[in-house]
């Protein structure tokens, strides 16, 4: 098996539209998969319906290869971080998160272990007969996020792990994450890029309610076929940029300055430089990068 | 389905009501209100004891505490004739005539009350969780009816507990109040009245808690619960006026087998028992399935 998660053909529909409009995507197992895309994209619905809190109109699901979501296949073997949900205001941390290991199976003394060295993990052992209410917005977010932890799951949704975190502990939560990556599939949602693109090893693109590109994080962004200059000023004639080169395509970004040069991947791209920048040193070439960043990616899918 | 599961969603929700001070509001619901019913019923008993006594030139007890007239009252023929008349049921009169009346007065206000005090406490349960999002923490680990019958245990036991203090509440009243040597009998027989009525609550806890599957937000499946208890009831009595021709549709409504539990011998109080818990869950599993096929979102 070599897929974590399944999803064929899932069809959600709501009152204003399609949440899911056919969407497949399937997660490797052992991956870290970022879900990146605009609100109103399909990531959470995708997430809910995955973990059987949203019922899909059509389209099929499988976790790790038994079917949708079944508490007798399934209980102790995967988790969630839902979005937007509280939980119990009044529970301590720590009996919190034991009662939940016991719920999934884990025996007592187990999911006291557990409990105990989540919150040490997540720096709250000193909070953990706190009640929730009694906590701050981040630590709160903490105990949600290790709840999923709990047992160690084969697979594990995150809906925005690290909203509400200060810098720190967001830190703090990335080098966990990054721990827990080997033992579990992880699948992660979030508008910041940047912390998709630090923990990733996969990113899926999803745009109303579809599945516009799915990659490895390393093909996402590797510079095969684009070239990024940043320079002092725009060029006067982008188009007779593209005479120099056959099938070079070029693009003028104002906010950053950058000229985006796509090619012919087969095109060595010394080539490209090589008839290209003196072309561009009266407009003051301040960089040139092959590579991109995830949101370079993002915004010229 | 797994009982462990089950068992464990129980605890869970047996846990919520202790951490939420939940539990401390049922107990002193239930102690508050037995102790005010207990009491009002001891002073009408006495203020009853001393016209008797005027009228009829007795002596009231020593320690001016009431009870001995009151009982003596009872057990005559003419009280007993019209008691017999109010109850209706032969059998029923037969299995309750020689009770203590504070016994018989814990019962009638006990049955009377516990409805309505069931469907305040659970209503809200479910709706409450799903609204805040807190369902979804649970539904990874256990299955969604799994998650609703633990609800339902878990309820069920604060209730027990609830109605074991009420007992004790008003068997204290009793004591405090009341004269006569057979006091202390008094508290295992208001313990197995509370028995009956946490029997009678399982119904109306499905109820509460079906209601609750379907309903958005706590506030309106309160509202919801406690106009399905108005509407249940009333069908209840509006049915037995027609006599033996809906007899069998009036067993769908917990207050038709009341009558049953008010019995003292085994086979009529079990054979009540288990219609009414077999209502309960026929109640929950309707609003389950409701459940069943809806967002948890």
């Amino acid at each position: 098996m070599n897929d974590a998660i399944v999803t064929r053909s899932l069809v959600k529909l709501y009152r204003g539209g399609r949440a899911l409009d056919s969407f497949s995507l399937s997660v490797p197992t052992g991956s870290t998969m970022g879900l990146v895309g605009r609100n109103g994209a399909g990531k959470t619905t995708w997430m809910m319906a995955v973990a059987g809190f949203v019922l899909p109109d059509s389209g099929e699901i499988s976790i790790l290869g038994l079917g949708p979501f079944d508490a007798d296949k399934h209980a102790g073997r995967f988790a969630i971080l839902p979005q937007d949900s509280e939980l119990p205001l009044e529970a301590r941390p720590g009996e919190l998160l034991a009662r939940y290991g016991r719920l999934q199976g884990l025996t007592s003394a187990v999911a006291d272990r557990e409990a105990d060295s989540l919150l040490a993990a997540f720096n709250l052992s000193a909070h953990a007969n706190k009640p929730m209410r009694a906590l701050s917005h981040g630590m709160r977010k903490k105990v949600m996020v290790a709840q999923a932890f709990i047992g160690s799951p084969d697979v594990v949704l995150l809906d925005e792990p690290l909203s509400g975190l200060d810098p720190e502990e967001a830190n703090r939560m990335r080098a966990f994450i990054r721990a827990r990556r080997r033992k579990e599939t992880i699948v992660i949602s979030s508008h910041n890029l940047d912390d998709i693109e630090k923990l990733c090893t996969h990113v899926a693109f999803i745009g109303s309610g579809r599945l516009e590109r799915v990659d490895t994080l390393a093909a996402l962004t590797s510079g095969a076929g684009r070239l990024v200059v940043t320079l002092r000023r725009r060029p006067d004639d982008l188009a007779a940029l593209e005479t120099l080169v056959a099938g070079v395509r070029v693009s003028w970004r104002e906010d950053t300055c950058e000229l985006t040069v796509e090619f012919d991947p087969a095109t060595a791209p010394e080539e490209v430089n090589a008839r290209l920048l003196p072309m561009l040193f009266s407009c003051g070439v301040v960089s040139v990068s092959s590579g991109m960043t995830l949101e370079q990616a993002y915004l010229a899918r | 389905m797994s009982f462990r599961r089950v068992w464990q969603a129980g605890l869970f929700e047996l846990f919520g009501a202790i951490r939420t001070r939940r539990a401390v509001v049922v107990l002193v619901l239930y102690l508050a209100s037995s102790l005010l019913c207990m009491n009002g019923a001891v002073t009408v008993l006495g203020k009853m004891e001393s016209q008797l006594a005027e009228v009829l030139h007795l002596q009231t007890a020593e320690d001016g505490r009431s009870g001995v007239i009151s009982k003596t009252l009872w057990r005559s023929d003419q009280f007993q004739r019209m008691v017999r008349h109010v109850v209706g049921d032969s059998l029923v009169y037969e299995d309750i005539r020689g009770k203590h009346p504070a016994e018989l007065l814990y019962a009638w206000f006990t049955f009377l009350f516990v409805p309505l005090l069931t469907v305040l406490i659970a209503a809200n349960r479910v709706a409450d969780d799903i609204h805040s999002g807190a369902v979804r923490y649970m539904l990874t680990r256990v299955a969604r009816f799994e998650w609703s019958l633990g609800k339902y245990i878990g309820t069920a036991f604060l209730l027990a507990a609830g109605l074991a203090v009420g007992a004790l509440a008003a068997w204290c009243v009793a004591a405090f109040r009341l004269s006569g040597a057979d006091i202390p009998e008094l508290l295992p027989s208001m313990l197995g009245w509370s028995a009956k009525a946490w029997v009678l609550s399982l119904a109306w806890l499905g109820l509460a808690l079906g209601i609750s599957h379907v309903a958005k937000t706590g506030a309106k499946a309160t509202a919801l619960g406690v106009s399905a208890l108005v509407a249940l009831s009333a069908a209840s009595t509006s049915l037995t006026l027609f006599g033996d021709r809906f007899a069998v549709l009036a067993r769908l409504f917990p207050s038709a087998v009341n009558d049953a539990l008010w019995r003292a011998s085994f086979a009529p109080v079990v054979s009540a028992s288990l219609w009414l818990l077999f209502l309960g869950l026929l109640y929950l599993t309707a609003g389950y399935a409701v459940f069943a096929r809806r967002d948890a979102r």
